[in-house]
């Protein structure tokens, strides 16, 4: 009797290691959802570029964003369509690298249009950088 | 112009007006990779925000790769990465300046070159010989290539546990695709 407990005992164990393993892997896994983040802060370009030139960014590192302005270009990169936004003066720009399932939306927009996207700021080069974007 | 200044540059550069240089050319969104091999987990992440500038004229490349934008298949090796090992709050960008040995603008066809140049990671400078080939295509220019660089040159510190599972070698690969730099 004792060995078959002791049978059931390790079934079950192994079982809920592999639940625990296979869910952390799926939690872990894969870009995050943009949509389902809480925004912390809703700018224009020229606002963030304001806060970038103020190197006041920090504050909004690995957070998720909402930023509108004037599009300047589309790149289309490594497989990864990137939006510039502008605010008409500066050449420094907003970048907002799309998520994979924000191309089909592509086609709608032109050069000039004004447009908001949503992303997780991840800091500056010559331009501010946003990963993880969704069109709004 | 020397490479610190360059460097300089391009960390301040400034576009206050829009002619296109002739002899400077950029690369704002460059591919940089990188990949770990071991026998227990392969572990790869890709970044596109590579900032380059490559002056024609004196043969000199630079390049500032944002680390927090290198993406991983999983989220938990990104958090381990920018938390534990780059801490990328402290160090956000890597750097690279460096000169092509022997390149000639002139020719039109692919030129294969050794960059010679300091590659900077947390604040830790070390001599580099990169193999790249550099291409003209119309009027841009594109460089790919790749390095090795050791983890123990960069005071990357790995726990005991996760040891085996990164490669003390990291295979280093990017691909740059410029532009002429308007200014």
């Amino acid at each position: 009797m004792k060995r078959y407990l002791d049978k059931i005992f390790v079934i079950v164990f192994l079982l809920v290691s592999v639940a625990i393993i296979a869910s952390d892997l799926i939690s872990k896994s894969g870009d995050s959802n943009t949509i389902k983040k809480r925004t912390i802060k809703q700018l224009s370009t020229n606002e963030l570029i304001f806060e970038y030139k103020n190197n006041s960014l920090g504050k909004f590192i690995e957070k998720a964003i909402e930023v509108d302005g004037v599009l300047k270009e589309i790149m289309y990169k490594n497989n990864v369509y990137t939006l510039y936004l502008t605010d008409g003066h500066n050449n420094t720009y907003i970048l907002c690298e799309l998520q994979n399932d924000q191309a089909k939306k592509i086609p709608n927009l032109l050069v000039g249009d004004k447009v908001k996207i949503k992303g997780i700021l991840k800091g500056h080069l010559m331009d501010v950088i946003l990963l993880n974007c969704i069109i709004l | 112009m020397n490479k610190t200044l360059l460097l300089i540059l391009l960390i301040f550069i400034n576009h206050s007006s829009t002619t296109p240089s002739k002899e400077e050319y950029i690369e704002r969104q460059g591919e940089v990779s990188f990949f770990s091999y071991t026998s227990v987990e392969n572990i790869q992440a890709t970044n596109n925000q590579a900032l380059s500038i490559f002056d024609i004229k004196t043969n000199e490349v630079a390049v500032r790769i944002l680390m927090r934008a290198f993406v991983f298949k999983k989220s938990l090796m990104h958090e381990h990465f920018n938390e534990s090992y780059i801490e990328s709050d402290l160090y956000p960008e890597a750097t690279f300046s460096g000169t092509i040995v022997d390149f000639d603008s002139s020719i039109t066809t692919e030129q294969t070159r050794i960059i010679k140049g300091d590659f900077t990671l947390k604040n830790i400078t070390k001599p580099v010989e990169i193999k790249a080939k550099i291409s003209k295509i119309d009027e841009d220019y594109s460089i790919d290539g790749n390095l090795e660089i050791l983890i123990e040159d960069y005071n990357i510190n790995i726990p005991a546990l996760l040891s085996p599972n990164i490669s003390k070698k990291i295979e280093v690969t990017f691909n740059f695709k410029y532009k002429p730099h308007e200014k």
